[in-house]
């Protein structure tokens, strides 16, 4: 491809204007002003056109429409160039850059042929597409600006960084290493590795695991509480066993109290026994028999009676009295003369003579003495003894008879109450005996009747117990219902068994509910607190579905870098072969025979040349003015591998040189010269030596200087 | 000349699923516990209805709740909701998610006298009007349970209908992944067995047919659920045909949004057209992205997500048809790193979606773009 001309038809301040262009080397002079770098730019956009609608570097499309979009020509923005392809085709390419819907790329030479749907690239026709490019990779490939050749010169690496990255992308963007390792580090900051605790991935698997966890915890919990619930479940079915049996026995024994309530109810028909008897008759009957019995039957006295003793002894008494008289006097008759001898004696003796004074006087104290002791006993003794003896008698015989005839009355006292009793019992007089046994016959069937009354009192008692203040009615409905419940309850009627009592089983039951119903508490607070298995089953998707998307991540960034990394190794490769090859071409005739070979390193595209020495010298160390001249030649190789086979790509140099200085220059002009050969060269410069140096060396229709008019002139 | 006996009216519904977990809607937890509480007022929905419908019984053909998510607090709601109809009752015949057991929320409710749980694994007859009997069945185990129609049959000169949770064989394969064949039966079983009609549960897709009725989950239990879901309101005449009248109760909307990116220029161009997609609606949404994606925009899930969850509760981002952008073919033809990168991806054998993703991710560093969270 060439350009044959570029049509300005309203482009920053050219309106119709136009610059043609020969085959080689187009050196385009103009001071400043002079519109050398709005060309450039019209070439460019020209050929390429610009985005439209979608796509990238939208603040270089601004930046690019605020420098070239003309002001003044009532919106109208439109560029074209007219190209000569490989394969002889002449195209116009027309771009409407402000509303994109009237751009074209005409045949120049067959009327109605318009080629833009070959070319269209994000919205707009592109004509570097026929070269294999578009407008982003033309841009950096074909377009060399000062600015890069001062980068060739001024950094050591920068040679082999455009070299890498025209080989990634045609220069347009990063390198290969440098999007591996945006890659890469974008993993490890979004992924991280299996080893990093604190990334994404090994996060998002504790989170996944920690869920997980809680939700196997969760259904734990459940699982473990139904089996809780399954053992209460079966504790509940005891205590209703329990109840069952209870309910058995509660039938049964309702069961059995009715029908005693139903026995007692019938023999008290009538009602409530009564007793017909008199407890005071009873009473005297008791006290009748009772006195009569404990009355003892006196015994007849035997012996003298009082009055018999009275009158023995009053005549005892009168004896006594007669010899008693009969003794005083005797005694009196002592006594005096006893007295009278004592006297006698005394006197006698005091007179007379003592010696018949003393006899006499103890005679006379004798008969005195005498009369004192003798009481006559010979004959009052016995007197006195029988009357003693009588005296002795009479009162106890007294008493005896006292006694006799008080329990003589009290005998007949006895009886009259025991007649009387009798009478009142209703039995005939008679013997007291008699009565005496009519009353223990009368007692026996009153203590026969009683003992009937006790027995129909007790039963009585027991049928007023059992009803308990309610009818048998009422005992009748309560006991079918009883029976029903227990019916209900599976129970079968007399099923209960003979062992059960209510009261153990009523133990039994509000032991085994008390147990229970504790148990249920702690269990319904264990529900209360069981953990939510939706709300972890929801948690657990969250976090798998976050640890899928890492996952997903991860497996798209490490098959992007395994592709990345094998293209980047094998477009290397190719780059390099190539890269050796022109610049070996070009190498020994740019350079006057200095270097005349190098090798390209197919990992880093660093390149090498060999120098008169015949040591490889890496590209990035050789003097400014080589290193230029490597770098064209290195750009070359690459635009000519970048671009179709058939077709070669234009090279557009604005100002390249500006930094030069006039040796370096040349030596870099000549580079051109030679490249202008086989590839269209633009080269726009204010630089007069290079005019100078275009005066003197392009020769021909292939070859030309341009001048620019300067902006008074236009 | 006998006067016609009036028509029973009956509401069925079924496969509510209370206490179901909302993983599908990839909702967050508070947002599930928020949702499920609206399963709950779908339920008290259908209570209302059966109220005003002046119904003579109120039907739920199982999955009424999860039994291995169930909570005492779903247990009692249930117990108050029925008991809170009482008189009017409430047959209930449990499926493969509610099945009846010992431990099940059936069994240990203290039900008011109202609510009538069918407790075996076959049918069994309550007589719900004079000349008309319902034959009720339960499952008793999440799994095997039979067919309640294999050897059935409905004996009596009355008209039978019959409530139980099963899958009709021909409508099974209309059902999608996840659905399994509990307790199945053929339509043409339902005549056989002497049943005016059945009146079912578990499929979540409704369907009216000739001789039973699906009432369908009444509340969204996943995305792209079709058809008029809710409770029906069944009018069941003295020969046992049925009239039909469905009602919508859902308490939650789903929606399925597609939101096309190509023309956007910028994840904003496309946050606003997702806002405008979103605009006025509410509850939980699928969206599903496709379109051709613009190479320089940044599109990443949660922004999407993000975005949504400013009106939905609940959000879940899917891809569509979504394309890359990038000129591949062009680009392929390069000589470059990026040409070969993009050829030897768009050779490989990668699935569609992991192509899609590796190219962008690669074209972008090859950009020098760090957005590389491909959606």
């Amino acid at each position: 491809m060439r350009f044959e001309s570029v049509e300005a038809y309203a482009f920053g301040p050219f309106r119709d204007a136009s610059l043609a262009l020969v085959p080689g080397l187009n050196v385009v002079f103009g001071p400043n002003e002079a519109g050398k770098s709005t060309w450039h730019a019209a070439l460019y956009a020209g050929l390429c056109g610009i985005r439209r609608g979608k796509g990238r570097a939208i603040r270089a499309d601004a930046r690019f429409e605020q420098r070239h979009r003309p002001w003044d020509a009532n919106g109208a923005w439109e560029v074209g160039v007219r190209l000569a392809l490989a394969d002889g085709r002449r195209v116009a390419l027309r771009h409407d850059l402000a509303g994109g819907v009237d751009s074209s790329a005409r045949d120049a030479e067959l009327a109605g042929r318009d080629y833009s749907n070959e070319i269209v690239f994000e919205g707009a026709p592109d004509g570097s597409r026929w070269l294999g490019l578009d407008r982003r990779s033309f841009l950096h490939t074909a377009c060399v600006r000062q600015a890069q050749m001062l980068a060739v010169r001024e950094d050591a690496g920068a040679l082999q960084g455009a070299l890498q990255a025209a080989a990634a992308t045609a220069g347009a963007d990063a390198t290969a290493a440098r999007a591996l390792a945006t890659l890469k580090g974008f993993r490890s900051e979004h992924v991280g590795s299996e080893r990093a605790r604190t990334r994404p991935l090994v996060q998002s698997r504790h989170e996944v695991e920690a869920a997980r966890g809680e939700l196997d915890g969760a259904r734990g919990a459940r699982d473990a509480y139904q089996r809780k619930r399954a053992q209460l479940t079966a504790r509940e079915e005891m205590l209703r066993a329990t109840r069952a049996r209870l309910l058995a026995v509660r039938a049964h024994e309702s069961g059995e109290r009715l029908a005693r309530i139903r026995a007692l109810s019938r023999r008290f028909e009538s009602g409530q026994p009564r007793l017909f008897d008199d407890p005071e008759l009873a009473d005297r009957v008791a006290v009748a028999v009772a006195t009569w019995e404990a009355q003892p039957m006196p015994k007849p006295l035997a012996g003298e009676d009082v009055e018999e003793l009275e009158g023995r002894l009053a005549d005892v008494e009168a004896r006594l009295d007669t010899v008693a008289e009969r003794v005083r006097g005797m005694r009196a008759w002592l006594s005096g003369a006893g007295g009278i001898g004592i006297v006698a004696g005394l006197a006698t003796g005091a007179g007379y003579s003592v010696m018949l004074g003393w006899p006499v006087a103890v005679l006379g104290l004798g008969m005195l003495a005498w009369a004192f002791v003798w009481r006559g006993a010979g004959r009052i003794r016995p007197l006195e003894a029988g009357r003693a003896g009588i005296a002795a008698e009479l009162p106890r015989r007294r008493k005896e008879e006292e006694e006799f005839a008080r329990a003589q009355r009290r005998l007949e006292e006895a009886e009259s109450v025991l007649r009387r009793a009798a009478a009142d019992a209703g039995l005939e007089g008679g013997p007291p005996a008699a009565l005496l046994d009519g009353l223990y016959d009368w007692q026996a069937r009153r203590h026969r009747r009683l003992g009937r009354y006790e027995e129909e009192q007790s039963a009585w008692s027991e049928l007023r117990r059992l009803l308990e203040d309610r009818t048998l009615e009422e005992w009748t409905a309560a006991t079918e219902r009883l029976q029903a419940e227990a019916a209900a309850h599976g129970v079968v009627s007399g099923a209960a068994d003979p062992g059960d009592t209510a009261e153990s089983l009523e133990r039994l039951e509000r032991r085994q509910r008390e147990a229970l119903e504790r148990e249920l508490g702690a269990l319904e607070e264990r529900e209360r607190n069981l953990p939510d298995v939706a709300d972890a089953e929801e948690r657990l998707a969250q976090a798998e579905r976050r640890q899928g998307e890492i996952e997903r991540l991860d497996a798209t960034l490490a098959t992007t870098m395994d592709f990345l990394a094998a293209a980047e190794l094998r477009v290397h490769r190719d780059v390099a072969q190539v890269l050796r090859e022109t610049v070996l071409a070009w190498l020994p005739g740019v350079t006057g025979g200095r270097y005349v070979d190098c090798r390209v390193d197919p990992a880093s595209l660093a390149v090498e040349v060999q120098g008169p020495d015949g040591r490889f010298r890496s590209a990035d160390l050789l003097s400014h003015g080589t290193a230029e001249q490597v770098y064209l030649l290195l750009r070359l190789a690459l635009a000519r591998h970048l671009t179709k086979p058939q077709e070669a790509c234009p090279l557009l140099l604005d100002d390249a040189l500006s930094g030069c200085d006039a040796t370096r220059a040349v030596a870099v002009l000549d580079t051109l010269l030679a490249i202008a050969g086989e590839t269209q060269v633009i080269l726009f410069t204010h630089d007069a030596d290079v005019r100078r140096w275009a005066e003197d060396h392009l020769r021909g229709p292939r070859h030309r200087l341009i001048d620019l008019e300067p902006p008074a002139a236009r | 000349m006998a006067a016609t006996p009036p028509a029973t009216r009956i509401v069925h519904f079924a496969d509510l699923h209370l206490d179901a977990s909302l993983a599908w809607a990839g909702a967050t937890s508070a947002v599930a516990r928020q949702r499920r509480q609206s399963l709950r007022d779908v339920l008290v929905r259908i209570a209302a209805l059966a109220r005003e419908a002046d119904a003579d019984a109120l039907f739920c053909g199982g999955d009424l709740y999860e039994h291995d998510r169930v909570t005492r607090d779903t247990a009692e709601f249930l117990r108050a909701t029925f008991q809170s109809l009482d008189p009017l009752p409430v047959y209930i015949a449990p499926g493969n998610h509610d099945w009846y057991g010992p431990e099940s929320v059936y069994a240990r409710n203290d039900w008011s006298p109202n609510v009538h749980v069918f407790r075996e694994p076959r049918l069994v007859p309550v007589p719900l009007r004079a000349g008309l009997t319902l034959w009720g069945g339960a499952h008793l185990a999440p799994a095997n349970t039979d067919d309640f129609l294999e050897g059935f049959w409905a004996d009596g000169p009355e008209a039978h209908i019959a409530l139980f949770h099963g899958a009709e064989r021909s409508w099974f394969s209309e059902q999608g992944a996840g659905k399994e064949p509990h307790a199945a039966f053929n339509a043409e079983a339902i005549e056989a067995a002497g049943l005016s009609h059945a009146f079912l549960g578990h499929y979540h897709r409704p369907r009216d047919a000739e001789r039973h009725t699906y009432p369908g989950n009444p509340d969204p239990l996943a995305f792209g659920e079709d058809g008029l879901r809710g409770a029906v309101v069944a009018r069941v005449a003295a020969d046992g045909s049925v009239t039909r009248e469905r009602r919508v109760v859902a308490q939650t909307d789903v929606h399925d949004l597609v939101l096309d990116v190509g023309g956007c220029g910028s994840s904003q161009e496309i946050r606003d057209r997702l806002q405008g997609l979103a605009g006025g609606r509410s509850g939980i949404a699928r969206l599903t992205v496709g379109g051709e994606l613009a190479p320089e925009v940044d599109l990443r899930e949660d922004d999407l997500r993000h975005v949504l969850l400013g009106t939905f509760d609940a959000v879940q981002v899917r891809l569509g048809d979504l394309r890359s952008g990038y000129d591949l073919a062009a680009i392929r033809e390069e000589h470059t790193v990026r040409g070969a990168f993009v050829g030897d991806v768009l050779d490989s054998d990668l699935p569609e979606d992991e192509q899609r993703r590796v190219l962008i991710a690669g074209l972008r560093a090859l950009d020098g773009r760090d957005d590389l969270d491909v959606l």
